[in-house]
């Protein structure tokens, strides 16, 4: 009997895509000398298959195309699900943990199908670019980013905003003359700033920068509420604070994602290079790696370090929603925010519902409500702005 | 029960949705499988889509998920050998793809050597758009900065999207465990 250890499996497809480390090189080499029938295995799978090209090959088939032949062939009566069918990622894999355990849901699903209506979804809209700047001396001003304009946010500055955000001139300001402007990004909008430094930061919706016009010659330091990517630019000579409700993220010349909408914990991940992170009132730092996340508990005050996908958390910046095992409840937290709805639960159980799934972020709400609902007992009911989750 | 062998009970009942999950799991792959032999890519999915229709239409149980894998990837390849052998044209080529196909293989390794990378191609497939388009760049060869100008973006993005792919890469292969590890249990 040939056994295969799981481990070995996935070295194997990660040697296609060539990225082994030395360790693991050594460990599927040890392998390949155990036994004859390893070798075998391993030189038909890099015999047969270049990824390259038959991934391309593979990305050339359109499924959707052939599932019509296939249904009508076979007999099968199109559904109100085929439309968001490339949604069917969200069925293969769903997690239902223990509150519902469907045993008949596919029974349930399978008559419901025919029956089943969209979502009166027209009112809600994905968000898109908008903002507000606020100046210091109290008066607004609405970004949309369209055309290139020149504002003046302060005495003698002036900014450029275009389709691109909002990017302000490269200076230092002299000592103790800090002028703040604070960008606003309201719900179901994003914005993007390129501060004077050439830092640039991707607003989520619901987000909150507080900046200064140009930063003095010894600290850059902005405060943050909300969710924001940072591609900070290296600058030795003065370092880069982030500072939110409780926490004080020092950089180093790097690029991250800060999270503060949960209520319960602000989350920041590391992309590249490095970051440290304190307490606002504490000096212990504690140092984050690429790739990983650190979890600060607001209510205990303590701070946890794993390692993360990373893609999963700064996705919403490349115009998608990635969720990876994630409650029902934080992904209609995202939404609420991206969409601008409120959502309330009927039945609350549902809120611990966990889903890993893929969602482009200009998509229509009604695709991934189609999605969820068609493979749980979850439903959705649309009421105006409101999205009510019941069974 | 796994989802995998749930969705095989599910397919024996004749659930349209099971049979899509099914299909749409291994439909690509199984195109590109025959295309080993057939070549042109109407064919190979004429061939699939046919596999797919008799699995829907026929009365047949499967007994696991690997015993309904085993019968997909045996079905596509004797389709694709017998559409050779039908076809006029008989070529050295032909001919000795043949040949070397139907000489002793070892079932096992077969379906290994496929899943290994059907189960790659869909984790591939589910990257974002940006960060696919870098690693298929990567992957035929092309250095960061090459790919920073064909995708007019920094070399920096560039690097960040490779190592987010990669990221992503292993950890949805590392989820894959537990798939393996009903495939050993399916034929011990």
């Amino acid at each position: 009997m040939i056994h295969y250890d799981e481990n070995i499996i996935q070295l194997i497809q990660l040697y296609l895509v060539s990225d082994l480390s030395g360790e693991e090189k050594r460990l599927l080499e040890t392998w390949l000398q155990q036994d004859p029938s390893h070798k075998e295995l391993f030189d038909r799978v890099c015999m047969n298959g270049d990824v390259a090209r038959d991934f391309e090959a593979f990305e050339k088939i359109d499924k959707d195309i052939a599932w019509k032949h296939v249904s009508g062939m076979g007999g099968i009566k199109p559904t109100a699900k085929s439309k968001g069918m490339h949604w069917y990622r969200w069925v293969a894999a769903v997690m239902l943990p223990l509150m519902i355990v469907a045993v008949g849901y596919y029974i349930v699903n399978d008559s419901g199908k025919s029956q089943r209506t969209k979502y009166k979804v027209t009112e809600i809209q994905p968000g898109k670019s908008k903002a507000i700047l606020r100046l210091d001396n109290n008066r607004v001003i609405e970004l949309a980013g369209e055309d290139e304009v020149r504002l003046e946010v302060a005495k003698g500055v002036a900014v450029k905003n275009n389709a691109s955000g909002v990017v302000y001139p490269e200076q230092v300001a002299n000592k103790g003359e800090t002028v703040y402007n604070v960008l606003e990004v309201p719900r179901g909008g994003e914005y993007t700033i390129t501060l004077s430094d050439g830092t640039m930061v991707y607003l989520n919706s619901g987000s909150e920068l507080r900046y200064p016009v140009a930063f003095n010659s010894d600290v850059r330091e902005v405060f943050l509420s909300g969710e924001g990517f940072f591609e900070v630019i290296k600058d030795t000579a003065r370092p880069f604070l982030v500072v939110t409700d409780d926490l004080k993220i020092k950089v180093y010349g790097t690029s991250f994602n800060v999270n503060t909408y949960n209520l319960a914990n602000i989350q920041t991940v590391l992309v590249e290079g490095k970051i440290g992170i304190q307490e606002k009132n504490s000096d212990v730092e504690f140092a984050v790696e690429p790739g990983q996340l650190a979890l600060y508990d607001r209510e205990k005050g303590t701070m946890e370090i794993r390692d993360v996908d990373v893609l999963s958390y700064v996705a919403w910046k490349n115009q998608e929603f990635v969720f990876d095992g994630k409650s029902l409840e934080d992904i209609m937290n995202t939404l609420s925010l991206w969409y601008d709805v409120d959502v309330f639960f009927q039945t609350a159980s549902l809120k611990q519902l966990h889903f890993t799934g893929h969602l482009g972020r200009y998509e229509d709400i009604s695709h991934i409500l189609d999605a969820i609902s068609g493979v749980t007992q979850v439903k959705f009911s649309v009421k105006g702005r409101t999205i009510i989750v019941m069974e | 029960m796994s989802r995998d062998e749930e969705l095989i009970e599910q397919l024996n009942c004749k659930y349209v949705q099971a049979f899509r999950e099914l299909f749409d799991r291994f439909y690509r792959y199984l195109v590109l499988y025959a295309m080993r032999w057939v070549e042109r890519q109407e064919t190979a999915e004429d061939i699939v889509q046919d596999l797919f229709v008799q699995v829907w239409e026929r009365d047949t149980c499967y007994s696991s998920y690997y015993g309904f894998k085993n019968f997909l990837y045996n079905s596509v390849k004797n389709a694709s050998l017998d559409y050779l052998k039908h076809k006029e044209v008989e070529g050295k080529y032909i001919k000795y793809t043949i040949l070397h196909a139907e000489s002793g293989e070892e079932p096992e390794l077969e379906i290994m050597e496929n899943e290994i990378y059907r189960r790659l191609y869909q984790v591939l497939d589910e990257l974002p758009k940006r960060c696919k388009e870098v690693f298929k760049y990567y992957l035929e060869g092309k250095k960061n900065k090459e790919i920073a100008e064909l995708l007019q973006i920094s070399e920096l993005t560039v690097k960040t999207q490779k190592r987010n792919a990669i990221n992503y890469i292993r950890e949805r292969l590392g989820a894959l465990y537990v798939l393996y590890a009903l495939f050993r249990a399916g034929f011990m």
